[in-house]
């Protein structure tokens, strides 16, 4: 019978205290033992200047083993959801080992954070064992860790009801983005392994990397590939993000998973197992959670939007299947826009489609409704930004953004970017690319007669979490390169 | 998924639309042909150049750089042939880039910003070949003693190369994106200049390969091999530079030796 991975704040065993008991025995760990808590925080990503435990003259595994093992995690990517889902099995196999060592439950599993339960009002709150400052067995907790946003270690809830929203990622009905950049689907862009990143997928841009800003704040542990590994939520976070790919798969049966050989066999991953030794993982090993090798459920995988979203959506669709190619019409010259402490607003022209978006609505007429992708390019930021930006679409000028829920495109989430915007041996240095889907946003303007074809305007808000404490400015501004609006 | 919307479109058409990089490709592929087919000795005596390939069959044996290939009445010639070298050689590491610059443009001058791209790549490459052909003519003029070691010293200093941290990084770097303008003369200069950039971190990145296919008299097999480690440690997910640079002093001491014998 396959273990089951349980909600953290459901939990009424002891899977929490055994898991602070193995995560104290990995730390304790030598970093060049593959099973230790380091090492396994730099498989995601290393960077000894980050490093919060690094000693001087300490002795580092091999750069040819570095460069194998460390530095892997796989963001802006299809491959984001099995790479971690891989790297997940063999983390919870040492912790597994480590609990049995100590005399604890065999049946263990990693639990998951479900920051988007609309039942629970504490669900974006870290669950209490994350943040007491001592261990119920003595001593310090091994779970906490104070690099992490303000109020975090209080208790209070984290980032906003728009970090944790799953409504968009859930009802993108295709696992692949669109070629060309634009467009995003559930689980990402087609690409070879990628620690740099393209456009990533719904998921991964929210609630994954929203509420990787909400729990690292402005300069936690969560906040950079190359320390997120390091706090244990980490841990429990991806949990929730593997969790939700369930849910996503499992709600509609038209969402199903690639079945092309580049996403299921081209690639081998590189771990270690529960013992040190090292092993390699194909996609199409990490597809059956129930499988001998993975041998796990969720607690919980019913569909959290429940029947009304879905006849909406089956009303909504096109009747067949529009295999769509994005199309350029409109973008912002090659200036930066500089996002700061206030509202930033940016407008430019936007062009009729001529390409397949047009010929494709010449051929089907009103059937072929265009998609329509807001493309954020080339985010960068030299420092870490303290706070993320919500972006709109046509908010007028002078409004309160807060009466127009309606026209929120989505989050822009901060982590990672100022990695990415540093020229280094894992990065191009040349940031983070977002895609954002407005169709619906612009059917509602349509409706409204709001719509100008001619020319779009897009506002950028600084983002409030719900926090008792107040937010500081950026000290550097974030910089957008380049808005562009696709017709697909 | 249901069925497919038909478009009035042939389905080469769509491909195209699919894959903005094709072209490339073919291009690539036409310019290999070209070299298999020995299209330079064909050109040859109108360009000044005499017997080149046999010249560079030659070059590999005694580890010399071609005579006729470097002597100063060979520019129209090395510099088409240069010119078609990077075309086969290096266009099919820019699938990633030339994707990006279509996906970035507007529909209607979708081919001419990747050709834009493509001259502003081209023409730093081109600058690097003159630099490097001038380089070593003076080094023939005023040094033939170490002239006669080039094609060793070239694959020792690849090698070297191979393994620094610069190298490392501007081989990630070659993966780089920037904003580019929609419409008008700066988004011509920019697909320039986006073009310039990426040949920029390229060279940075193969100088030396590439200065062993120049010290190889462009030997063919000289440029299928430095072809295959750049498309190879481009795509590879972790390139291991130890095994590249092993391989590469290895051809360097049986160089030598050949050189010595």
């Amino acid at each position: 019978m396959p273990r089951t991975r349980q909600d953290v704040w459901k939990i009424k065993d002891d899977t929490l205290k055994w898991y602070a008991r193995a995560v104290a025995a990995m730390q304790k760990r030598p970093v060049t033992d593959p099973t230790s808590w380091r090492y396994q925080g730099a498989i995601h990503g290393y960077d000894p200047a980050q490093d919060p435990f690094a000693r001087s003259g300490e002795k580092l595994p091999s750069s040819s083993e570095q460069s194998t093992y460390w530095s892997r995690c796989q963001h802006g990517s299809w491959f984001f959801l099995p790479w971690h889902r891989g790297y997940l099995h063999y983390f919870e196999q040492i912790l597994l080992k480590a609990i049995k060592d100590l005399g604890g439950p065999s049946d263990w599993a990693l639990p998951y954070w479900n920051y988007s339960d609309h039942a629970n009002p504490n669900a974006r709150c870290l669950p209490r064992a994350f943040y007491d400052p001592k261990f119920p067995d003595g001593g310090p907790n091994p779970l906490l860790v104070k690099a992490r946003a303000e109020g975090a270690n209080d208790g209070d809830p984290l980032g906003s009801a728009l970090s944790a929203d799953i409504t968009t990622c859930l009802k993108k009905l295709s696992y692949i983005n669109s070629s060309g950049g634009a467009g995003s689907n559930f689980g990402g862009g087609r690409t070879g392994f990628s620690h740099r990143g393209g456009v990533p997928g719904a998921l991964e841009l929210t609630p994954h990397g929203s509420m990787h800003d909400a729990v690292g704040g402005d300069d936690g542990w969560m906040e950079s590939f190359e320390t997120a590994a390091l706090d244990p939520i980490f841990w429990c976070h991806h949990s929730n993000i593997d969790r939700l790919w369930e849910v996503w798969r499992k709600r509609d049966p038209r969402h199903t998973n690639p079945t092309l050989a580049a996403w299921l066999s081209s690639i081998d991953f590189d771990f270690h197992d529960a013992d040190g030794k090292p092993v390699t993982l194909e996609v199409n090993q990490v597809l059956d959670t129930t499988s001998p090798m993975l041998d796990y459920v969720y607690q919980d995988v019913s569909d959290p939007l429940g029947a009304p979203h879905r006849v909406a959506e089956a009303a909504s669709n096109v009747p067949m299947e529009i295999e769509r190619i994005p199309e350029m019409v409109g973008a912002t010259d090659n200036k930066e826009i500089n996002l700061g402490a206030q509202p930033n607003s940016v407008e430019f022209p936007v062009k009729p489609p001529s390409g397949p978006a047009a010929r494709a609505r010449m051929a089907a007429g009103a059937a072929a409704a265009p998609e329509i992708h807001l493309n954020l390019e080339n985010v960068t930021a030299e420092a870490r930004p303290i706070q993320s930006y919500v972006v709109y679409v046509n908010l007028p000028e002078g409004a309160n953004a807060a009466n127009y829920p309606q026209l929120v495109a989505g989050l822009l989430p901060k982590f990672g970017i100022v990695e990415a915007s540093r020229e280094s041996r894992e990065h191009a240095g040349d940031g983070m690319n977002y895609s954002f889907d407005i169709t619906q946003i612009v059917n509602t303007l349509q409706q409204n007669k709001q719509w100008n074809p001619e020319r779009v305007r897009v506002t950028f808000v600084p983002h409030q979490p719900e926090t008792k404490r107040a937010i500081a400015p950026n000290t550097k501004p974030v910089k957008v390169g380049r808005i562009s609006l696709y017709y697909a | 998924m249901s069925a497919t919307l038909s478009l009035p479109y042939s389905r080469w058409r769509q491909f195209l639309w699919r894959h903005p990089e094709s072209p490339l490709l073919l291009l690539s592929a036409g310019a290999w042909l070209f070299l298999l087919a020995g299209g330079v000795m064909s050109l040859a005596p109108s360009l000044g150049i005499h017997s080149h390939d046999a010249d560079a069959a030659a070059t590999l044996h005694s580890s010399m750089p071609s005579e006729s290939y470097l002597a100063f009445d060979a520019w129209p010639g090395f510099m088409l042939h240069w010119s078609i070298m990077i075309t086969a050689m290096m266009f099919p590491t820019l699938v990633p880039q030339v994707r990006v610059v279509a996906a970035r443009s507007l529909w209607f001058r979708r081919d001419r910003s990747m050709l834009l791209f493509l001259a502003g790549y081209s023409a730093l490459w081109l600058v690097y070949g003159v630099t490097a052909k001038a380089v070593l003519q003076l080094l023939r003029l005023f040094s033939p003693a170490v002239f006669s070691f080039l094609l060793p010293f070239s694959l020792l200093l690849a090698g070297l190369w191979q393994l620094t941290r610069r190298k490392q990084r501007s081989l990630v770097a070659c993966h780089f994106t920037m904003p580019m303008a929609p419409s008008g003369w700066r988004a011509d200069f920019d697909c320039c200049r986006y073009g310039a950039r990426t040949a920029a971190y390229c060279c940075i990145s193969c100088w030396a390969l590439m200065l062993v296919c120049v010290a190889a008299g462009h030997s063919l097999w000289a440029m299928l091999v430095v072809a295959c480690v750049s498309l190879a440690e481009r795509v590879l997910i972790r390139p291991r530079q130890a095994w590249f640079a092993t391989a590469l002093f290895a051809v360097a001491l049986l160089a030598l030796s050949a050189h010595a014998f």
